[in-house]
């Protein structure tokens, strides 16, 4: 009989899978992260060079469901540290992290480093329009305000605020630049993406000339050489979206999970990170770098101030006007 | 007496398996929809979902898309199933494997590859663009509407095929004997009497459209659909709110089930037993004719194929970033695989052979006791059987991660969650599979091998057993199959740590990393295809008999 053999293979490779995949519960410090496994790969390196003695066990996945599985683990948790997610979404697990102050927070740009709070910047994602050349017809948008006018209207597209905590976030700064007015026009015109990658995808595939998204995302085609891709921030000024690490409360390996922070703040890495991912550092002292990647430095980019506590509390009612602007 | 002994208990056992696993979570859903957020009664879900936001036109889309994909799909397959069983046609070898390429290339990747064909900045769009000629809107109802026709076809070409080949010939004839031309004796005759196997495929079409994810989140980017919007209520970043996604997840069960039950009530009405007919010769097609009909036979085959053409080249193809570089070619993204995520394909052989193993088990056992041991308590088994199939992944995977977050069995983020969601959505196929040379298998021998002194157990062991085995290789490869590729329920209940490769695929697209996605693609399809092919040319198993 052939299918018995069947069987037995079927189950000789289960058992085998599983007793592979329970081998890796053995390293020191256990880091969750939603970084792409490449900037992970950067880190593993750094983190042999400089701490050799440290052994790294990585989780990856989306933030969201990271943090919910910190959240669950919390009674006995497994994770040291979480690297990243953006300080809104931190804010709401807060409970979840125990503060420390790095000494590297000194070298950071004064609005990441989240002293009062358990966490430390990292980087921040700065808002920007992102423009296909091959489908627009006329001039590019230069400001927030241009978008609000109806001849845009089925060409532009951002992401729902409701599901994407960036599209929020540009949805709060135009809330504060130009108001519920403000807001209902671009209720009229902008077309809404499920999901933040929908908007940057949409864009490099000509399906909508403008997007609003985030600069690394769009960067990324710039750098990979699709010349009909650019940026554009915003004269009207631009928002910022900071993300940060932090430590997890009563983790158990804290003392290795601090170096492993530290390191992450250090500048080489800092810079390794910004030129694989185009994601702004945190730190102050990088300009060399933005500038070589072809990026515009901070000081040169008009920034509006966001406080992200009051983004947060608003954001139920922001959220109604917007669902109710659309329609 | 213990006649009955064993049987009552493991169909007890088993309907208690359903009732927890299949009943359950899923009344669970439809409950919760009646639950405002203060935790009361309330039909809020309901009225958001009738007034606010894009969900009234969410649900006539699907039901448009469902509606005109069905028919896409039974002219494609009818009319290939037409040519196979009645012409000669150069490539009807080629033919038998298409109902693979579906298989095997999963949904995900069959909408990015032709997205990589057709989309704005597609192949073919930039050929027609270079010749001055410009190619329609892929994005939106003509992309959904092809792509899905393209990969839901075959169900239809399969039932149809089936039903062709049973028809006897004998009538055709009668009604040209008695002087009706040949087209109105195929209109008249042949498809009345292929029609109730056309439907039932046409419904499977139906509902797979319906609660279709894959495809619809790729392309339906201006056309608001159930299936996304449901599943990005629950996976939004923010949090979701449970209301309304239960609300979501029951107007979708409702549709299906409304669906299903005007189905019923047309079959019923027809009903035609063919006394086993002699099938018809196969004509031999001459000049235009052979021509025209099979170029348009060849052009479906290869369209159904070309997403894993696509799909390979791409894998091989430098990348920098988002961007590809095509005629460029590398061997990096599988490097990459090896040196970072090895764990990925061992979730996915974990999971998928601990659901094959599991499920083909229940479906073996339960197949044998609804078959061979009815008892008061198979009717129940049967309907939960059905169920499963009225559900699309995203609701199954709601339904099971809600069912399962609190009470006495907590399961929610658990890899044991992840197997139960692959092997209850795949239970109903493996039941008919498994169950389908069960009725031929006469009872007087397995009664007597008991009347000879075998106890009952190991009369089925010794004897109906191995007559079951083929049923059971196929049930056991089609659950692999279906099981590496599954998707929409995985997604919405994984967690860190237990992506598979269709997971891992799903989000490396949503990056538009499409040349890595490509790469674990490949390997997908390398996975799902070894053990069919084992199964078909080692074991004989006859994957598509019913």
């Amino acid at each position: 009989m052939t299918f018995p053999n069947a069987f037995t293979l079927l189950a000789v490779s289960a058992t085998l899978s599983v007793s592979s995949a329970s081998a890796t519960l053995a390293a020191d410090v256990n880091l969750y992260t939603s970084n792409s496994e490449d900037a992970v790969a950067l880190v593993l390196d750094a983190l042999n060079e400089q701490a050799p003695d440290i052994r790294v066990n990585v989780i990856g996945g989306g933030s969201g469901s990271l943090l919910r599985r910190i959240d669950a683990e919390k009674s006995a948790p497994a994770a040291d540290l979480f690297w990243s997610s953006g300080f809104s979404t931190l804010a709401g697990f807060s409970e979840l992290f125990s503060g420390y102050d790095t000494p590297q927070a000194d070298n950071l740009l004064p609005s990441l480093q989240a002293l009062d709070d358990p966490w430390t910047g990292t980087n921040t994602h700065v808002m920007v329009l992102m423009v296909n050349a091959d489908v627009l017809d006329g001039n590019a948008p230069e400001s927030w305000q241009d978008l609000m006018d109806p001849a845009w209207q089925d060409k532009v597209t951002m992401a729902d605020p409701a599901n994407s905590s960036s599209a929020y976030a540009q949805l709060y700064g135009i809330y504060q630049l130009y108001g519920e007015d403000g807001v209902r026009k671009l209720a009229d015109v902008v077309e809404v993406q499920g999901s933040t990658s929908g908007v940057y995808k949409a864009v490099a595939q000509g399906e909508y000339p403008v997007g609003m998204t985030m600069e690394y995302a769009a960067q990324r085609y710039v750098a990979g050489g699709q010349d009909e891709i650019s940026l554009t921030y915003p004269s009207d000024g631009t928002f910022l979206s900071p993300e940060g690490m932090a430590l997890v409360k009563d983790g158990p390996n804290p003392e290795d999970a601090k170096r492993v922070y530290d390191i992450l703040l250090s500048r080489d890495l800092q810079q390794q990170l910004f030129e694989l991912t185009f994601r702004r550092p945190s730190r102050g002292d990088l300009d060399e770098a933005i500038a070589a990647s072809g990026l515009p430095l901070m000081k040169d980019v008009s920034i509006v101030e966001i406080d992200q506590t009051a983004a947060g509390d608003e954001r139920e009612r922001l959220l109604d006007l917007w669902a109710e602007a659309r329609g | 007496m213990n006649r009955f002994f064993p049987w009552v208990l493991l169909t007890v056992l088993a309907l208690v398996f359903l009732l927890i696993f299949v009943g359950y979570p899923i009344l669970g859903v439809l409950a919760r929809s009646f639950i405002g957020e203060g935790g009361g009664l309330s039909l809020d879900g309901f009225a958001t979902f009738m007034t606010r936001g894009r969900y009234l036109e969410a649900l006539m889309n699907t039901m448009i898309l469902g509606v005109v994909v069905t028919c896409t799909c039974t002219i494609v397959g009818v009319f290939l199933a037409f040519v196979v069983a009645r012409y000669e046609v150069p490539f009807s070898n080629v033919i038998m494997l298409l109902p693979l390429s579906v298989l095997i290339i999963p949904e995900l990747i069959s909408a990015q590859s032709w997205v990589m064909v057709f989309g704005n900045n597609g192949l073919v769009t930039n050929l027609f663009d270079a010749i001055g000629l410009e190619f329609p809107r892929f994005y939106g109802w003509f992309g959904l509407v092809y792509v899905m026709t393209l990969t839901f076809y075959v169900h239809i070409f399969l039932a149809a095929l089936a039903a062709l080949r049973g028809v006897d010939h004998s009538l055709e004839e009668a009604g040209q004997s008695l002087g009706t031309a040949p087209l109105p004796t195929y209109l008249r005759v042949v498809f009345p009497t292929i029609m109730p196997a056309v439907l039932s495929s046409g419904l499977i079409v139906f509902t797979l459209v319906v609660g279709n994810f894959a495809i619809s989140i790729a392309l339906a980017q201006r056309v608001a659909l159930l299936s996304v919007m449901t599943y990005q209520s629950f996976i939004s970043e923010l949090g979701g709110n449970p209301t309304m996604q239960s609300t979501l997840a029951t107007v979708s069960i409702l549709l299906v089930a409304a669906v299903l039950f005007i189905q019923k009530r047309y079959l019923a009405k027809r009903n035609y037993q063919m006394v086993a007919g002699r099938t018809p010769p196969r004509i031999r097609l001459r000049g235009w004719k052979s021509i025209v009909v099979s170029g348009l036979a060849g052009l479906i085959i290869l369209l159904s194929l070309l997403p894993a053409l696509v799909v390979l080249v791409g894998s091989f193809t430098v990348s920098r970033g988002p961007v590809l570089y095509w005629g460029q070619f590398t061997l990096e993204h599988y490097q990459r695989i090896w040196t970072f995520n090895m764990p990925v394909i061992v979730n996915s052989l974990k999971f998928a052979s601990l659901a094959t193993v599991l499920g083909v088990t229940f479906a073996t056992l339960v197949s044998y006791l609804l078959i061979k041991k009815r008892t008061a308590l198979s009717p129940a088994v049967d309907y939960l059987l059905l169920l499963p199939l009225t559900i699309s992944g995203t609701v199954l995977g709601i339904a099971l991660a809600q069912g399962f977050n609190s009470g006495p069995v907590v399961l929610t983020g658990t890899a044991m969650l992840m197997v139960l969601a692959m092997m209850v959505r795949r239970l109903p196929f493996g039941v008919r599979n498994a169950s389908s040379n069960l009725h031929n298998i006469s009872n007087s021998l397995e009664e007597a091998s008991v009347s000879l002194g075998v106890p009952p157990m190991r009369s089925v062991r010794n004897v109906v057993l191995p007559l079951m085995a083929p049923g059971i290789a196929a049930a056991a490869i089609l659950t692999w199959v279906t099981t590496v590729a599954e998707l929409s329920a995985s997604v919405v209940i994984y967690q860190a740590g237990q992506e598979t490769l269709p997971i891992q695929i799903f989000r490396l697209i949503s990056s538009d990393l499409m040349a890595r996605a490509s790469a674990f693609g490949v390997i997908n399809m390398i996975i799902i295809l070894v053990p069919v092919f084992v199964g078909i040319k080692v074991m004989k198993v006859r994957l598509f008999s019913s």
